[in-house]
């Protein structure tokens, strides 16, 4: 478990090497991985992005008991970073699990499982985009006074918030149990290794992004709503 | 098929015996009755069975309630009144004494597992298995309840048993799971 705490003085590159899976994060800022070995504090300067919300993301993502007080947040650079979450898994993390469940079906064509799979991965997908839809849609503009109608409709919205995240999350997390418990025999192991990894990556994701939104996102707008 | 053994412990001669009977129709011939609470050292013995109590007994089952299940027994409730099915988090279903043969044996079965070697599916008993299928269908608790007579919260205490021994939580998970193992169909 991972309990560092990433301070403007470290090197990107290094930060990188301890944990990769914050490269995606990372890559959200519009940070590619031509960082050299600049500071965390010369890259946000160059890039012209806000360090404290930098370390505040990066800190959240990299570890599981730290997370930062409501106050240190600034609600539309939260809703910048959650939107562009949302691009990354609309282009990236989506088509590549279609990929890997598609290569699952083509090289194991008679097993049942493999099917299955694909189907419920499919149905999941698509409650996913509908559930990024609503947030974008119905969520994220509540941060605009404009769309902000102090009713319980907008406080219902907030609510359904929680009750589709369990659901997103549970559901990935089924997929995967089912899927170790129930490996097809003479497969491709390294190909149901990828596809686990990028589960349980994106697993975690979702759990770190339900996190912002919850305890920081809801609160906030909890608080404009009153 | 694994010998299932019960154990009958009502103070009616005729309502235990007429019990008896309907399993021994159904081929559950190893049936012991007791027409009161027989003593601790007795109770300890039983293993892997089915205890069926009369519900006016449950004060008295508390006092044995954790042996019994320490020893992996099966306890299910026998109730007077028609239409009733009390709650009661100890037994696993109850028999009411106006029900007919069929689901009587249906309810005593429904306590065990799968005698199975090759399905996956072994480790969850039979009610287990009958409940996820209908979770699977996208039936509601109080559905299921009605539907397989037991109380929604003993649907509930199953539902907590299968998420516990399959790892699963969500009712799309335990769809997959069920029609993996052929459970259900499409």
């Amino acid at each position: 478990m991972n309990h560092y705490m990433i301070s403007e003085k470290d090197k990107l590159s290094e930060i990188l090497k301890k944990n990769i899976d914050l490269l995606p994060v990372v890559y959200r800022f519009g940070i590619s991985t031509s960082v050299g070995s600049s500071t965390i504090k010369e890259i946000c300067m160059k890039k012209k992005i806000e360090t404290s919300f930098f370390l505040v993301i990066l800190n959240t993502f990299h570890s599981a008991t730290y997370f930062p007080k409501l106050n240190d947040i600034d609600l539309l650079m939260l809703i910048k970073f959650l939107k562009k979450t949302h691009d990354f898994h609309k282009s990236v993390t989506i088509p590549r699990l279609n990929n890997l469940i598609n290569d699952l079906v083509k090289y194991n064509p008679d097993e049942k499982i493999a099917i299955d799979v694909k189907r419920f991965l499919d149905r999941y997908i698509k409650n996913l985009l509908l559930h990024i839809s609503f947030e974008e849609k119905e969520i994220f503009p509540l941060t605009e006074e404009k769309n902000r109608v102090m009713n319980q409709g907008s406080v219902k919205k907030v609510k359904a918030l929680f009750r589709q995240h369990t659901d997103v999350e549970s559901e990935i997390s089924d997929l995967i149990i089912i899927i170790i418990q129930h490996i097809p025999k003479n497969t491709d192991i390294a190909l149901i290794h990828d596809i686990l990894h990028t589960l349980s990556h994106f697993a975690k994701e979702q759990a770190d992004h339900a996190r912002f939104e919850e305890k920081i996102l809801a609160p906030k707008l909890m608080a404009l709503l009153s | 098929m694994k010998r299932i053994r019960a154990i009958i412990i009502h103070p009616s001669t005729l309502i235990s015996n007429g019990l008896k009977s309907i399993l021994h129709s159904k081929n559950i011939t190893d049936v012991n009755i007791h027409l009161s609470f027989p003593d601790v050292r007795e109770i300890k013995e039983w293993n892997d069975s089915i205890v069926i109590i009369d519900v006016n007994y449950t004060s008295a089952l508390n006092n044995y309630f954790s042996i019994l299940k320490k020893n992996s027994n099966h306890i299910l409730g026998i109730c007077h009144v028609e239409y009733e099915r009390p709650e009661s988090p100890m037994f696993e279903s109850i028999i009411n004494i106006f029900d007919d043969s069929e689901t009587i044996v249906r309810l005593v079965e429904g306590c065990l597992p799968i005698d199975s070697k090759e399905s996956y599916s072994s480790e969850l008993s039979r009610r287990e298995i009958e409940i996820l299928k209908l979770v699977a269908g996208g039936k509601s608790n109080k559905q299921i309840a009605d539907e397989l007579f037991i109380s929604s919260h003993t649907v509930i205490t199953h539902r907590k048993n299968i998420t516990a021994k399959l790892g699963i939580k969500s009712i799309s998970g335990l769809t997959l799971y069920a029609l993996v193992n052929n459970l259900i169909e499409l």
